[in-house]
C-alpha cells in the first residue's frame, strides 16, 4: 500500500475528522430523547464507538476514565455486565465490557473495582452460560442460543486469558455443526448460511486452532458472491449491499486467507460513498441516516483493506491489532 | 419507522401529556377475549392526531402517533426501571403494561422483555391453572400481534423471537399442547413477508422443526413449498424449504425430487434467473438429498435453459450455479453439518 490518504481524489476520501467529532457527539446528549431510546445497547454502542475511534487513530478521543467509570456501573453482583446501569446482563454487553477495557488498558481494573473477584468472577459469568452437553452458549439465563454468543465467551475469555474456563474442543464441535452444505455457517446447526453468523463461526475457529475445520474453497466462494451492483457487501443472496458487511465478509476472508477474492477499489469506493461529509459518520447504503454500528464496520473494513492512514484491525477479535498484541503479550 | 426522532418532534415531546398517552397506549395490552392478532401501526410526522389523541383503533388494528409512543416509552421506562432498582415497586399488572409499551416502542429492550419473563415464570408451577393457561395464551397473543405487524424492527426482532421460544418452551412444559403448522403459516409467514429475507423469522420455524412442534411431512413441505414460489427472491424461504427437505423422513425420498420438479417447473414458466432461486436448486441438486437422477435433471435443465436464455447478465448467475453445483457434487464435504432428525 503506497498511496497516502491526502494523494486520494475526493470522492476516495476518508472524512476522519468529521467521523471523530460524530463519534465524540453520541454520548453528550443525555437531555435528548433519543439517548433513552437507545440505552438497551448503550454499552455495545461505546464499544463501536471506543473500536473505531482506535482504528482512525485517535483513541484519546473519549475520556477513559469515564469510560472505564461507565463500563464499571453496568456490572452485576455475578460478574455479568448490561448494556447500561440497571440493565439485566447478557453475554453481548459482558464481551463488550471486556472488549472496552482491553482497549483503554484497564482490565485490571477489574481485580481493583470489579464486582467479586474481579475478572474470575466475569470469567465465571461467562462460563456458567456454557451448555457443557452440546458446547455451546446461551445469552443470558434464560436460554436463547446463538454462534454470536459462543464466539463473545471465547473472545472475552481468551482476552481474559481464562479461556480454559470452559470446554473449548465441545465448542468447536458445536461450530463444526453448523457448517452448511453451501459452504456457509449460520446461527445454530442447520440454520440459514449469513455473513456475520460466518465471521462468529471463522472467527471462533481461530481463537480455539481449528480453522482446519473450513472448507476454505467453499466458505470463500459464498463470501466472494456477496460483492455486487456498485461494488459494496450483502450478506446472503439478492441481499442489497450494506457497508456493515465490508467487516463481516471481508475478516472472514482474511481469517481464510481469501481476501483477494474480493475487488478492493470498488468496495472501497462504496464504503466512502456512505459518509455523511456534514455530519460525519456512515451509513449502510449512500444517502442513508448513519449510525455508530455502520460507521465502525465500515472503518474496519477500510483497514482491512489497507487504506492509509488507518491503525490494522485484528480480524478475529475486531480490536486494534496494538490491543490484542498487548493484551496476548504477542 | 426510524427510531430517531426528527428535531421538531424531539421538541414536541417536552410540550404534551406523557401520562395521558401512557395510559390510551397501554390500553391496547389490556387482555383481548379476541383471538384475532392485533395488527400495530407507528404513525410519524406524515400522520397527525387531533390533540391528545394518541391512538386510533378499528376493530383489531391500531394505529399510534409516533410522539405519543416515545413520550409514553418514557413513562414506562421510568416504571419499569424503578422497580427493577427496587426504589418504586409496582404490580404486576402495572409492570405487564409498562414493558408492553416499552417493547412497542423498542423491540430490543431486553430487561423489559425479560421482566415480563421473570413475572410469567413467578407463575408457572405444576399443574395448569386456567389463569395460568390464560396469561401464558395473552403474552402468545402480544407477541404474535407485535411480530406480525407492519413494524419494521419488530418483525425481524431477535429479542422478541427468543421471547417467543422462551414462552414457547414453558408452554411445553406445562403441557399445554401447541401448532406448529398454523404458527409456522400464521406467525411465521407473515413475519416473512412483513419483513423480506427475515433471518429471525425463519429461524424461528427451525425451532418450531426442531422441537417437534412442526413435523417434517408433507402439508408442511407443501405450505412451504407455496410460500417460497409466491415470494420467489426471498433466499431465507428457499434455505428453509432447503432445510425441511433434509429433515423429511427418509421414507420419502421422492420429497426432494417433487420438490425438484416443481421448482424447475417454476423456472420454466416464469423465466426465473434470480440468484435465491438458483442457490437453492444448486444446493440442493448438489446435496445428499437429491438422488443422482434429480442431480442430472438439474444439471441439463440449466444447460438448456442458459442456451435458451438472451441475457448476458444472467448467465453470471446461471453458468455459477451450474458450475457450483458440478465441483461440490464431486466433493462432497467430510463433515456435513446439515441437521437429520
Amino acid at each position: 500500500m503506497s498511496e497516502k490518504a491526502a494523494d486520494l481524489p475526493e470522492e476516495l476520501q476518508l472524512l476522519t475528522e468529521a467521523h471523530v467529532k460524530y463519534i465524540q457527539s453520541l454520548d453528550t446528549r443525555k437531555d435528548d430523547y433519543e439517548y433513552w431510546l437507545t440505552e438497551h445497547l448503550r454499552l455495545n454502542g461505546l464499544y463501536w464507538g471506543l473500536t473505531a475511534l482506535h482504528i482512525l487513530g485517535d483513541p484519546d478521543a473519549l475520556p477513559r476514565d469515564e469510560t472505564i467509570n461507565f463500563v464499571l456501573s453496568c456490572q452485576h453482583e455475578n460478574g455479568g455486565f448490561g448494556a447500561a446501569p440497571g440493565h439485566d446482563a447478557h453475554m453481548l454487553s459482558t464481551v463488550s465490557a471486556v472488549q472496552i477495557l482491553a482497549m483503554v488498558d484497564a482490565l485490571d481494573e477489574l481485580e481493583a473495582r470489579g464486582k467479586g473477584n474481579g475478572k474470575a468472577q466475569v470469567g465465571k459469568y461467562i462460563s456458567d452460560l456454557q451448555n457443557r452437553q452440546t458446547g455451546t452458549f446461551a445469552g443470558d439465563e434464560w436460554g436463547e442460543h446463538d454462534t454470536r454468543f459462543l464466539y463473545g465467551a471465547l473472545n472475552a475469555l481468551s482476552l481474559l486469558r481464562l479461556l480454559d474456563l470452559v470446554d473449548v474442543d465441545k465448542a468447536v464441535d458445536h461450530i463444526a455443526a453448523c457448517a452448511n452444505f453451501d459452504g456457509g455457517y449460520g446461527s445454530g446447526p442447520g440454520a440459514e448460511s449469513h455473513a456475520a453468523q460466518i465471521f462468529t463461526c471463522v472467527a471462533a475457529l481461530s481463537i480455539a486452532g481449528r480453522k482446519d475445520l473450513i472448507d476454505t474453497d467453499r466458505l470463500g466462494r459464498w463470501l466472494s458472491e456477496r460483492q455486487v451492483g456498485r461494488g459494496g457487501l450483502n450478506g446472503r443472496p439478492e441481499k442489497q449491499e450494506d457497508s456493515c458487511y465490508s467487516w463481516w465478509v471481508l475478516s472472514s476472508l482474511e481469517m481464510i486467507g481469501k481476501i483477494h477474492w474480493i475487488d478492493r477499489d470498488s468496495l472501497i469506493a462504496f464504503i466512502l460513498s456512505c459518509q455523511d461529509p456534514q455530519g460525519g459518520g456512515i451509513a449502510d447504503r449512500p444517502g442513508d441516516m448513519v449510525d455508530v454500528w455502520h460507521t465502525v464496520f465500515s472503518i474496519t473494513g477500510l483497514s482491512l483493506l489497507g487504506y492509509p492512514g488507518l491503525q490494522p484491525v485484528d480480524e478475529v477479535y475486531c480490536l486494534p491489532k496494538s490491543t490484542v498484541e498487548r493484551v496476548l503479550g504477542w | 419507522m426510524s427510531r430517531a426522532l426528527e428535531g421538531e418532534l424531539a421538541a414536541s415531546i417536552k410540550s404534551g401529556d406523557p401520562i395521558a398517552a401512557y395510559r390510551a397506549i397501554s390500553e391496547l395490552f389490556k387482555p383481548a377475549t379476541d383471538e384475532e392478532l392485533l395488527e400495530f401501526e407507528i404513525l410519524g410526522r406524515s400522520h397527525p392526531f387531533p390533540d391528545g389523541c394518541y391512538v386510533l383503533r378499528d376493530g383489531c388494528a391500531a394505529a399510534i402517533s409516533k410522539l405519543g409512543l416515545v413520550q409514553a416509552f418514557l413513562v414506562g421506562r421510568k416504571i419499569t426501571m424503578g422497580h427493577i432498582e427496587a426504589t418504586s415497586l409496582r404490580t404486576d399488572d402495572e409492570l405487564l403494561a409498562a414493558t408492553a409499551v416499552m417493547l412497542l416502542m423498542d423491540s430490543e429492550h431486553l430487561t423489559a422483555a425479560n421482566t415480563r419473563k421473570r413475572l410469567l415464570r413467578r407463575r408457572i408451577s405444576p399443574g395448569v391453572s386456567p389463569a395460568l393457561h390464560a396469561s401464558l395464551q395473552a403474552e402468545k397473543h402480544f407477541l404474535d400481534s407485535l411480530l406480525t405487524s407492519r413494524l419494521h424492527r419488530h418483525t425481524k426482532s431477535p429479542t422478541l423471537w427468543a421471547h417467543l421460544q422462551w414462552l414457547l418452551s414453558e408452554i411445553a412444559s406445562v403441557g399445554i399442547p401447541s401448532n406448529g403448522l398454523s404458527d409456522l403459516k400464521k406467525v411465521v409467514f407473515t413475519a416473512g413477508e412483513r419483513h423480506p429475507r427475515n433471518y429471525y423469522a425463519w429461524n424461528h420455524a427451525r425451532f418450531l422443526l426442531n422441537t417437534g412442534s412442526l413435523v417434517p411431512n408433507q402439508d408442511g413441505l407443501d405450505a412451504v413449498m407455496k410460500w417460497c414460489t409466491q415470494h420467489h427472491t426471498d433466499t431465507s424461504g428457499w434455505s428453509f424449504l432447503y432445510f425441511i427437505l433434509s429433515n423429511m423422513p427418509s421414507s420419502s425420498s421422492t420429497s426432494a425430487h417433487q420438490a425438484l420438479e416443481g421448482v424447475l417447473g417454476l423456472v420454466q414458466s416464469l423465466r426465473l434467473t434470480n440468484e435465491s432461486v438458483w442457490v437453492f436448486l444448486r444446493t440442493l441438486a448438489a446435496s445428499p438429498v437429491a438422488e443422482e437422477e434429480d442431480y442430472s435433471k438439474f444439471l441439463n435443465f440449466s444447460r438448456s435453459f442458459i442456451e435458451s436464455s438472451k441475457l448476458a447478465t444472467d448467465h453470471g448467475v446461471l453458468r455459477s450455479a451450474l458450475e457450483w453445483c458440478e465441483t461440490y457434487r464431486a466433493n462432497p464435504p467430510t463433515d456435513i453439518g446439515v441437521t437429520q432428525i
